[in-house]
């Protein structure tokens, strides 16, 4: 038995079954990734913005950008919870029916990995002194800026973890070659363009939060922040997503070959799907544009349908990038499925 | 075992899963679940008097309850995962597979424990006069689902000791309708409330300045205490007398201590705790402060015997008869003495031992099945080779490691062939040498 299976990188699957069929985990993990990673792009790029706005109310000495930073650090202290919790659900599915790929590339990076629970400890412990301390702390703004650049930059940090489990653990003719985490960065050649692609995924989907907060806001208020929560929203959401017209290409042309031949023409399906997005990437840039121009709720809520429609289908891209780099692996150490 | 391995180092593997899994367990059930049980019966006391001053106080505790629970609680559970998935991947992995369901229900009532935290935190101020007993129940919803986390949790770390007919049926609910689920349950419930009141009593009363509200308080502990405590000894003797013979018979070993200390230092340090659950009845409780602190301090320390307890008595298995602590199965033994592991894993860089690669293959094995609970050097002295192999020749090691099973009840068979088990031999004299050899050198 030794011989044959030695020559794939992939250990056997466990003995115990997988307890469920396939097709169903596969729908629950692209569903709940996407819950999951909508709170992480809020959080990520709230805990930013908030930071920068405080910057920039300190630098023009303007409250409203201050009291826009406040209100982003409310939510982001509320919405990291949600974001943690949340993924729980795509990791627990993730460990158990891809098991054989995910363990190896989780402990690949194994001390890094775990550093992440006291970093992401620290970055919560400061986001809540930063939030908690905004009237405390009002004379002392340098002190009050650093604890909010410390939590944002932890969490800015934190992704690429998570980029290059997901990015290693698609490549097993690369584990070999791996020396730990910083070595790996460098090792998979997927991963920068992975971060490139969250994170102006992670601003446009703030952007899009931040204006519709700051609309339903000023239906009641014309509080300036609102105003200028809505402005700020609206800009980063069309900058961003216009981001990723080039982010993506980016992304796709570093996959490997068989990930590339299928989403560009080799697959109808894999090509429909991939060509679907780009469409609806296009017409949302128009729709941010016209928003920018003229606020109506029309523009608005097709703005956010087709954010939301883009969102699922970029979670089912990636589940099939993954099902295409897996599958020959796949084909030579087959999954412990439970018998009929 | 058929997974890449780590090793860190000094810190140990084990002890590393261990320190995760106490810090966790202690916020869990001191904050989460008793915490949330105090503050909303703080709540009740202060609606049923309108008493402003300690509603207000009982807010305040949430926000705390709120940054810990969602800070350090929260991810030193997701660290409990990380680590184990990390250290001992087979045990990990096996045990999601057999529980997959039941950590998806524990996922969805961790979401609405969440949910719940956050509602109940953030409408105190907003939900007052005819909304506060909607907000009251939001404080009891939360008590429920922090428990039933721990209800379920309980299910699947008391199968690890005790999966019934599971190892035959490999049915979901023999493993989980297991008995030693529900005495494990009931005493972890009455544990929480009993860590709560530990825990936050030298808080009050070093915070709390009203001397009326702060008698209010301790009256409410006091009562939650005095139920507790006993109930804690009853479900605790019950879960011993669940738990599979052998088991039974490691309990005081596991906690490193003397027949004569266990019982003194646990008899003793409950009676304490009863004690102030008594003095907190009183109207006007007089306490020292030492007091208050000491059974803090010690209810933390005795809910992480506990768990080390737990860990220790299953042993020489992770998951009772089906696989051994380091993670390999009993099913392979047979397989693995006879091919060898090397041979089995796909991560090892050495197939076969031969005379010059012996070191290097020793030190896989050794990652492979040994250091899951030991290390070369490290501060737990039971556990690390540099005490319990000193003075070991290398032929001794390789004569005693086949039949150490045997001999410790606790131990797992090695299970390769037999020139890994020099190997292995040679590695850990070499390594054990050189470790002494430069603490040797320091001390002169």
């Amino acid at each position: 038995m030794s011989l044959l299976k030695a020559e794939s990188p992939v250990p056997n699957d466990l003995g115990l079954a997988i307890p469920g069929d396939l097709p169903f985990f596969e729908v629950i993990i692209v569903i709940a990734f996407i819950v999951h990673i909508i709170f992480v792009n809020i959080l990520v790029a709230g805990s930013v913005n908030s930071v920068l706005q405080e910057i920039k109310g300190i630098r023009t000495k303007n409250i409203i950008y201050d009291q826009l930073a406040l209100q982003f650090a409310t939510q982001v202290s509320i919405f990291k919870s949600i974001a943690v919790v949340m993924g729980v659900a795509p990791l627990l599915i993730i460990s158990t029916i891809y098991t054989q790929y995910f363990y190896p590339s989780t402990i690949l990076i194994g001390k890094m990995w775990l550093l992440m629970i006291p970093l992401t400890i620290i970055s919560f412990l400061l986001l809540y002194a930063y939030k908690f301390s905004w009237k405390l702390l009002q004379n002392k703004k340098r002190l009050h800026v650093s604890l909010g650049i410390g939590g944002a930059l932890i969490l800015l940090f934190i992704p690429l973890l998570f980029i290059t489990n997901v990015a290693s653990m698609l490549q097993p003719e690369l584990w070999k070659e791996s020396r730990g985490f910083f070595q790996s960065l460098f090792l998979y050649p997927t991963i920068w363009q992975r971060y490139f692609h969250f994170m102006a995924a992670s601003f446009a989907v703030m952007g899009m939060y931040t204006y519709w907060w700051g609309r339903r806001k000023s239906l009641k208020d014309t509080d300036p922040v609102y105003i200028e929560a809505k402005q700020f929203g609206k800009k980063s959401a069309f900058l961003f997503t216009f981001l990723q017209v080039v982010a993506g290409p980016v992304l796709l042309l570093s996959m490997n070959a068989d990930v590339r031949k299928a989403f560009m023409g080799g697959s109808l399906f894999h090509t429909s799907l991939l060509g679907v997005s780009i469409v609806l990437a296009i017409l949302l840039i128009v729709i941010l544009y016209k928003l920018l121009k003229s606020e109506t709720k029309k523009l608005f809520i097709s703005a956010l349908s087709i954010l939301l429609i883009i969102l699922l289908l970029m979670s089912w891209i990636r589940h099939e990038v993954r099902e295409i780099s897996l599958a020959p692996y796949i084909d030579q150490q087959p999954r412990t499925e439970q018998k009929e | 075992m058929y997974f890449p391995t780590i090793d860190f180092g000094w810190l140990g593997n084990g002890n590393l899963i261990g320190m995760m899994a106490v810090l966790h367990v202690m916020i869990n059930h001191a904050v989460a679940i008793g915490g949330s049980i105090l503050v909303v019966s703080m709540e009740y006391i202060a609606i049923k008097r309108g008493n402003e001053q300690l509603d207000a106080f009982a807010h305040r505790l949430t926000k705390y309850i709120l940054i810990i629970t969602t800070t350090v609680g929260a991810m030193t559970g997701v660290g409990i995962w990380f680590t184990t998935t990390v250290i001992i991947p087979d045990a990990i992995g096996s045990l999601l597979r057999i529980f997959h369901w039941a950590w998806f229900t524990e996922w969805l009532v961790f979401v609405s424990e969440v949910i719940l935290l956050l509602t109940y935190f953030y409408t105190w101020d907003k939900w007052r006069g005819a909304k506060k007993r909607l907000h009251f129940k939001i404080g009891i919803a939360l008590c429920v689902m922090s428990w039933v986390t721990l209800v379920i949790i309980t299910g699947i770390l008391a199968a690890q000791i005790n999966p019934g007919n599971w190892v035959e049926t490999l049915s979901f609910w023999d493993a989980f309708l297991n008995e030693t689920w529900v005495p494990s349950t009931l005493f972890r419930t009455f544990a929480a409330i009993t860590l709560g009141v530990a825990v936050l009593t030298p808080l009050t009363s070093l915070v709390m300045k009203d001397k009326k509200d702060r008698h209010l308080v301790f009256r409410m502990f006091g009562k939650w205490l005095i139920v507790s405590v006993p109930l804690m000894i009853v479900f605790g003797t019950w879960y011993l007398k669940s738990l599979p013979d052998k088991a039974q018979t490691l309990v005081v070993w596991a906690t490193g201590m003397s027949d004569y200390a266990f019982i003194i230092i646990n008899v003793l340090g409950l009676l304490v705790i009863f004690i102030l659950g008594v003095t907190l009845l009183n109207a006007k409780p007089k306490f020292p402060l030492v007091l208050a602190i000491f059974t803090g301090v010690f209810s933390l320390a005795l809910i992480a015997e506990f768990e080390i307890v737990r860990e220790n008595i299953r042993k020489p298995y992770i998951i009772y008869n089906y696989m051994y602590g380091n993670g390999t199965l009993v099913e392979h033994t047979e397989k693995l003495k006879k091919e060898g592991a090397l041979a089995n894993s796909v991560f090892a860089s050495v197939k076969e031992v031969t005379e010059e690669n012996k070191i290097e293959a020793g030190e896989q094995l050794f990652r492979m099945q040994c250091i899951q609970c030991h290390s070369i050097d490290g501060p737990r002295k039971s556990r690390v080779l540099t005490s319990r192999a000193k003075d070991w020749s290398e032929e001794a090691l390789a004569g005693f490691i086949p039949n150490m099973h045997e001999v410790r009840d606790v131990m797992p068979p090695a299970l390769m062939n037999e020139e890994e088990i020099k190997a292995l031999a040679a590695y850990i004299h070499a390594a054990v040498s050189e470790a002494n050899g430069v603490k040797n050198e320091e001390e002169q």
